[in-house]
C-alpha cells in the first residue's frame, strides 16, 4: 500500500517530467506545403499597401503591412492572407529590419542596400525589396488620379511626395480638402486613397493634399456630361410610417455613346416642401423615404445644380 | 536526448531506494495519426519501452519508437521517423488482472513529409523535430498462461503545439518481473 510520503514523490516525479516538456518544433512548413497544394499555387507576389509606391522607401521606425497574392496553376488570381506565413529577411539585414509571420515589416535602421523580404508557401516563394532610408518630406510633387471627373461619379486620388534625399514616396497620411467646395467633395481616406466627387461644372475642382504643413493643389475638370437623373420607382406612393427605398440613375454621354449609372449614394436627397408629409435619408440608408402624414409633396435628387424632382403621395 | 537523460536522473533521484523495485519491458505495434490542413495520415510504428516500478503502481520508463511504414494522402507522404522520451506511469490496482493506466511524459519526435509533386511541379521533403508532452491512456490485461505477461491497448498523443496533431493507437505485450 502506498504511503502519503510516497505520493509526495509521485507528484515530484510528474512535475519533474512535465517541467522538462516545453514544446518546440515548427510545423509551419508542413502546413504551408498543404496550403500551396490546395491552392494549386504557381506563383506568389508581395505588394506594398495601397497609397505607397514601388520601389518602396520607408523611414527607420516605420511599420509596413505587406500584402500577398498569387496565381494558381489554372491562371486564377488568388487574394491571399499574409497572416501565419513563412516571412523572412536575410540574416545579413537583421540589424536593419524585421518582419513578423503576418507580413508586418518594421524598419529598424537605415540600410545601405535594399532589404530583401521573402515569403514562401510550400515550394513557391517571392521576394520584395524595401529601402530603409530616413528622409523628411521636401514637397508634394503630384496628385495621381484621373484628370477629369464626371458629375456624381467619384474617382480615387493619391498623393506623391519628393523627399530630402530625392526618393519619391506615396503619402497615405495626407489630409485632403476641396478649395472650392461648391465644385465637389472628398470622401474618407481608405489606405491612402481618397475618393473625390465633382458636383458642379462652373470651374475646375481644386483638390488640396496636405502633409505636415506641406500642401499641393491640383485642378480637376468636372465634365458636364450628366444628361439626366431618373428617380425610381416612377410612382412614389406610401402610407403614414410607410417606407420606400428610392433610387437614382444618371445618364451620361461620352461622344456618341450613352450609359446609365446608379448614383443613389452620390446624389443629395431632399423633400422639396417642409410640410411634414415625408422625410428622406441622406445618410445610410441613403434615399429611404418615410411617410409622415397624409398628403402630397415632392422629393428631389440633386448633383450640384443638376436636380430632378418626383411627386410623393402619402395616404 | 539530453532532456531525456536529465528527466530520468531527476526522477530516479526523487525515488526512494526500495528493495522491491520491479522492472518491466514492453513492445508495441500500432498506427499513428498525423493530421494537419484537412489531411490525415496513418503511418505505422513500433514502440519499445523499459521501466521500473518505484512504488506500487507508479513507474518511470523510457521509450523509443521506430517507423514501420509511412502513409500517403493526396500528393503527400508522411512518416513519424522516430520518437523517444521518458514518462511516469500511473496505473490502477489490478481488478481480475485488468488495469487502466495513464502515462505522462516528455517526448521528442521527428516528422517527415514528402511532396511527390508540388504545385510548381517539383518534389520536396520537409523534416522537422518536435518536442512536447506525451499523454497516454490504456488498458492492460494480465495473461494467465504466463506469469508477468500482459496484453494491452493504448491511445497516445504527442502534443507539441505545432498545428500538427500526432497521436496513435497501439497493441502491445509487456513483461513485468515478479
Amino acid at each position: 500500500m502506498m504511503r502519503c510520503n510516497d505520493m509526495k514523490y509521485a507528484y515530484i516525479m510528474v512535475a519533474g517530467v512535465l517541467s522538462l516538456s516545453a514544446c518546440s518544433g515548427d510545423g509551419t512548413e508542413f502546413l504551408s506545403a498543404a496550403e500551396s497544394n490546395n491552392l494549386r499555387l504557381a506563383s506568389l507576389t508581395i505588394t506594398q499597401p495601397a497609397g505607397l509606391l514601388s520601389p518602396l522607401y520607408v523611414n527607420a521606425g516605420d511599420r509596413v503591412p505587406l500584402s500577398l497574392s498569387g496565381i494558381s496553376r489554372d491562371n486564377e488570381f488568388l487574394e491571399l492572407s499574409p497572416s501565419s506565413k513563412n516571412w523572412s529577411i536575410d540574416a545579413a539585414f537583421a540589424d536593419f529590419a524585421s518582419i513578423d509571420n503576418n507580413g508586418v515589416f518594421t524598419a529598424i535602421a537605415d540600410s545601405p542596400e535594399p532589404i530583401v523580404v521573402r515569403v514562401a508557401i510550400g515550394g513557391v516563394d517571392s521576394t520584395f525589396n524595401i529601402f530603409v532610408q530616413t528622409e523628411s518630406l521636401a514637397s508634394i510633387s503630384e496628385i495621381r488620379g484621373p484628370a477629369t471627373l464626371e458629375r456624381c461619379l467619384p474617382q480615387n486620388y493619391t498623393a506623391v511626395g519628393t523627399f530630402s534625399q530625392g526618393s519619391t514616396r506615396g503619402l497615405p497620411q495626407a489630409t485632403w480638402s476641396v478649395a472650392n467646395p461648391l465644385m465637389g467633395r472628398v470622401g474618407e481616406n481608405f489606405e491612402g486613397s481618397i475618393p473625390v466627387t465633382g458636383v458642379n461644372t462652373l470651374e475646375p475642382l481644386q483638390l488640396v493634399a496636405s502633409v505636415d504643413g506641406v500642401t499641393f493643389t491640383q485642378a480637376i475638370v468636372v465634365d458636364d456630361n450628366l444628361q439626366q437623373i431618373v428617380i425610381t420607382p416612377e410612382s412614389i406612393e406610401t402610407t403614414v410610417d410607410g417606407i420606400v427605398s428610392l433610387g437614382a440613375t444618371g445618364t451620361y454621354t461620352t461622344g456618341e455613346s450613352e450609359r446609365s449609372v446608379v448614383i443613389t449614394e452620390m446624389v443629395e436627397w431632399q423633400v422639396s416642401f417642409n410640410n411634414g408629409i415625408a422625410t428622406v435619408e441622406n445618410e445610410d440608408p441613403k434615399g429611404q423615404l418615410t411617410g409622415e402624414s397624409a398628403g402630397t409633396t415632392l422629393v428631389s435628387a440633386s448633383c450640384g445644380d443638376f436636380r430632378e424632382e418626383q411627386s410623393v403621395v402619402v395616404q | 536526448m539530453a532532456r531525456l537523460i536529465i528527466a530520468l536522473v531527476c526522477l530516479l533521484s526523487a525515488m526512494q531506494l526500495q528493495a522491491d523495485i520491479r522492472l518491466y519491458g514492453e513492445a508495441r505495434a500500432g498506427a499513428g495519426g498525423v493530421r494537419h490542413s484537412d489531411l490525415d495520415f496513418y503511418p505505422r510504428f513500433g514502440s519499445f519501452s523499459a521501466g521500473v516500478f518505484i512504488f506500487e503502481n507508479i513507474g518511470i520508463e523510457g521509450f523509443v519508437d521506430t517507423s514501420f511504414s509511412s502513409d500517403e494522402t493526396d500528393v503527400f507522404e508522411v512518416d513519424i521517423t522516430h520518437a523517444a522520451g521518458a514518462a511516469v506511469r500511473l496505473q490502477s490496482p489490478p481488478e481480475r488482472g485488468l488495469q487502466a493506466y495513464v502515462l505522462l511524459g516528455f517526448v521528442n519526435f521527428g516528422l517527415k513529409q514528402k511532396e511527390n509533386e508540388n504545385s510548381v511541379g517539383g518534389r520536396r521533403i520537409i523534416k522537422e523535430d518536435f518536442s512536447g508532452v506525451r499523454v497516454s491512456v490504456g488498458l492492460n490485461q494480465r495473461l494467465e498462461f504466463m506469469k508477468g505477461l500482459i496484453f494491452g491497448i493504448e491511445y497516445r498523443n504527442y502534443y507539441a503545439d505545432s498545428g500538427i496533431t500526432v497521436d496513435g493507437v497501439s497493441l502491445g505485450l509487456r513483461y513485468e518481473m515478479q
